[in-house]
């Protein structure tokens, strides 16, 4: 067989840490090879070495059958090897089209309205619509998205990797990338596709290959495994799943009447109870991050009224909702939660310091160790070792402690945005049981989720929003996630 | 701001502004409105201008020259000595504007492969070359180089500039367009803004990023050196301060002329607004009497003014196209 790319015994160490231990990966010609795993499995190690983003400690690559030397991100390119990563990864104060073209600018003088045609004619071919003279800057986390997709395959690739590049995508925009992926894959291009979401592999791919902990678990045909023996392979042992129970809830804690946080919300309105696990399901982008944040006072109410354990309240910064008793966990653990460069500690007692600060502000060292200690415990973070600096976690436990500064202000009311989004099964699962067990707590939780399944299984109610407004009311229970499906993809042909 | 207010760019707002900076001088100083206030305006505009274009470009790739100052007074130093040398003026200009180069790579090459955060490798650049100055005067405070002007180019443009106007006023203009075609209309400005917006992703694509920031180093540098030598032509000599301070006044023009303090973005214009108005208040206030540390206050006070004024607009302007957009 005359592999496209073979990757032979490839170690990497990040500070004398071994994150890929002697990993082999082949890839054909016109075929999907998924990689799973994890998080800290050691795929996106993996890819960013194949891009050339990393150098590798050891191993060897072949393209095509030629030993491939020094690897960078230039080489790389030379060689049809494109990535798109993770998180968008442009710059923000350019425009769409200025950030297509960076890098294959035809020459050393630009023609702006020759770079605009060029970018719309590329993003036409990927089948997405959008304004090419805007910056970036103006664009939603999904749109950024497109624009990495767009950018990608406008170059001339015959290696495309993948890093999750659809967890920000809407299931149309996904339908119409899988589109994409299939036109590539005729045209003879190698796919690397790095997933969380099972189901994509088995939509996609003709390959899968499990990474743990840095070593190759084993490479099979997708036609001949079944979705359990990958997440056997994947967490080594067959998963117990989180036991969800519904409690009978109490008291109205929050009241909402028509608020809107133009213009991603209209006029929204619901009540949540005592101990609830509150649902609020839909498409990437209808609007569940604005609402989550105009609750937290993080944007101000542009209309309608709130009312928090029956008094009326009108936040105009996030303390003052703290106050109340509400805490906000973002769904942009990087950019809107955690300080990467600061340890597990620092990071886990930031939102709560008041409560374990003497006289004049002064830290009381007892209390602060006892805080972040129960914390780790409580959210079981992996290792544990406070003093760690937060980016060397990996993505699951990061979020874990996003959440474990949020549990340390003893919020009332929790509210939850995407809190699954880039995190693996296992810790998901985990997730899953403690915010169950928050809710028998008494405390009452407010969930947002373009996941329908997880939102379904989790909540006591679910509330479906489309375009900004709540469209429906649904019993939290994994069968209605048809009927859901259905409710919110509604009308988005009109 | 009204409906007009947010219908205008920051550049035009700072155009306003300087309009109603001359209006009011104009009409408060006496003297203000005559050929030798604009001469010095259009002097510190010049000198000032030049820097602050290589600032302009330095910063849309990501960094920060906090060097130019002792640049320019380093290359005002190597000019005298040179002309004391008795060195013809091509020898003294290609040595001048070759050091500020040379310098520029330096700055450039601790940067990206010492990987030194931008504003502390200036910085130490910035002290070190400023003890080299002093050192070579061997302490004294100033240097006499009468006739340095004296040479076939700035004999030429100052016959054919009016009185009123700088001499090397073209200069400046020169830097200041070619400035802003390489930000705006090149290959090389695209990569600079994209290694200023966000470095992974324009090495992620093929980008030389660390060549292009070595080259916003070297322009800087070169364009300092040369606002140096002019100066020495100006004041007929050398003082081991000449240039201090620079270094803040051409950043503080750069982020008041709309520039993004992340990187990314530089308005030329912008910049050459900024400046403009800086050198209005220096020549308006100096004209008024006011004793020096006045001086240094109301610029102070103006300067953080402007600057307030820029992160408000740019703000409103920013959430303004967003709500547009999304309706």
């Amino acid at each position: 067989m005359n592999y496209m790319v073979q990757m032979k015994d490839v170690c990497k160490d990040f500070s004398d840490v071994r994150v890929l231990d002697c990993v082999d990966l082949q890839i054909e010609p016109g075929t999907v090879h998924a990689l799973v795993g994890e998080n800290g499995a050691g795929k996106s190690t993996l890819c960013k070495i194949l891009a050339g983003f990393y150098p590798r400690d050891g191993g060897e690559i072949l393209v095509s059958g030629q030993r491939v030397g020094k690897l960078d991100s230039r080489r790389a390119l030379e060689l049809g090897i494109s990535m798109i990563y993770q998180e968008p990864n442009l710059a923000p104060l350019m425009t769409v089209a200025e950030n297509i073209m960076l890098g294959q600018e035809p020459g050393f003088v630009i023609n702006a309205n020759q770079s605009f045609r060029r970018a719309e004619e590329i993003l036409a071919t990927a089948g997405f619509d959008l304004n090419v003279r805007l910056p970036v800057s103006h664009l939603t986390a999904h749109e950024k998205q497109l624009v990495e997709i767009a950018k990608a395959i406008s170059l001339d690739t015959r290696v495309l990797i993948m890093d999750e590049a659809t967890a920000a995508l809407s299931a149309v925009e996904k339908e119409h990338l899988f589109t994409v992926i299939r036109k590539l894959k005729e045209q003879g291009v190698g796919v690397i596709y790095v997933t969380h979401i099972l189901p994509e592999v088995f939509e996609l791919a003709e390959w899968v290959t499990v990474l743990r902990n840095g070593e190759n678990i084993g490479t099979r045909k997708v036609s001949e495994v079944t979705t359990d023996e990958v997440i056997e392979m994947m967490v080594g042992h067959k998963l117990t799943k989180a036991t969800v129970e519904h409690r009978q809830t109490g008291m109205e804690v929050l009241r909402l009447e028509n608020v809107s946080n133009l213009p991603e919300v209209h006029g929204v309105s619901l009540s949540l109870f005592q101990g609830e696990i509150l649902g609020i399901g839909g498409l990437a982008g209808s609007g569940q991050r604005e609402l989550a944040r105009v609750i937290f006072g993080a944007d101000r109410m542009d209309a309608g009224e709130m009312y928090v354990f029956g008094e009326k309240v009108d936040f105009k910064s996030p303390s003052d909702a703290m106050n109340c008793g509400i805490s906000l966990v973002p769904r942009d653990r990087k950019g809107e939660s955690l300080v990467p460069e600061m340890s597990l500690g620092h990071n886990v007692e930031m939102a709560s310091l008041p409560t374990i600060t003497k006289l004049l502000g002064i830290i009381d060292p007892s209390q602060e160790r006892a805080m972040i200690r129960n914390q780790i415990q409580q959210l079981d973070i992996v290792p544990p070792m406070s003093g760690k600096v937060m980016e060397e976690f990996s993505g699951g436990n990061q979020q874990k402690a996003a959440i474990a500064k949020w549990l340390a202000t003893k919020p009332k009311i929790l509210i939850l945005d995407e809190p699954t989004v880039g995190v693996d099964i296992r810790t998901r699962e985990y997730l899953y049981g403690t915010l169950s067990e928050l809710a028998k707590e008494g405390i009452s939780l407010l969930l947002t989720s373009s996941d329908l399944k997880e939102v379904l299984r989790l909540s006591n109610r679910v509330l479906l929003m489309r375009k900004g407004r709540f469209v429906n009311e649904l019993p939290g229970d994994p069968a209605m996630e048809n009927e859901a499906l259905r409710i919110i993809t509604l009308g988005e042909e009109e | 701001m009204g409906r007009v207010g947010r219908a205008l760019t920051w550049e035009a707002w700072l155009l306003i502004i300087n309009v109603a900076v001359i209006a009011l001088f104009a009409n408060m100083v006496v003297g203000f409105a005559q050929s030798p206030a604009v001469l010095n305006v259009s002097r510190a505009l010049t000198i000032l201008g030049i820097i602050a274009v290589g600032q302009s470009l330095v910063m849309a790739a990501g960094g920060v020259d906090l060097s130019v100052g002792s640049i320019f007074g380093f290359a005002a130093v190597l000019l005298a000595i040179l002309y004391k040398l008795g060195y013809g003026f091509g020898i003294m200009l290609l040595a001048g504007v070759g050091a500020g180069c040379f310098i520029g790579i330096i700055n450039g090459l601790s940067v990206t492969k010492l990987g030194f955060k931008p504003f502390i490798a200036t910085f130490a650049m910035m002290i070190a070359l400023r003890a080299i100055a002093y050192f070579t005067m061997k302490g004294t405070i100033g240097l006499a180089a009468q006739g340095v002007t004296g040479t076939v180019w700035t004999d030429l443009v100052r016959v054919q500039s009016p009185l009123w106007l700088y001499p090397s006023f073209f200069i400046l203009l020169v830097a200041a367009v070619g400035g802003w075609w390489l930000l705006n209309n090149t290959r090389f400005g695209s990569w600079a803004r994209g290694t200023g917006g966000n470095l992974n992703a324009a090495r992620a694509v093929g980008v030389p990023v660390d060549r292009v920031r070595i080259i916003t180093y070297v322009a800087s540098g070169a364009l300092a050196a040369v606002a140096g030598m002019l100066n020495v032509g100006d004041i007929q000599g050398v003082r081991t301060f000449d240039g201090a301070g620079m270094e803040l006044l051409s950043l503080a023009a750069v982020i008041i002329g709309g520039a993004s303090l992340a990187g990314g973005s530089a308005s030329i214009l912008g910049t050459l607004l900024a400046v403009l108005l800086i050198s209005l208040v220096k020549v308006g206030v100096s004209l008024m009497g006011i004793a020096l540390w006045y001086q240094q206050i109301i610029t102070g006070a103006v300067l953080l003014a402007a600057l307030v004024l820029t992160r408000l607009s740019l703000r409103r302007g920013i959430a303004r196209t967003e709500k547009e957009l999304t309706k």
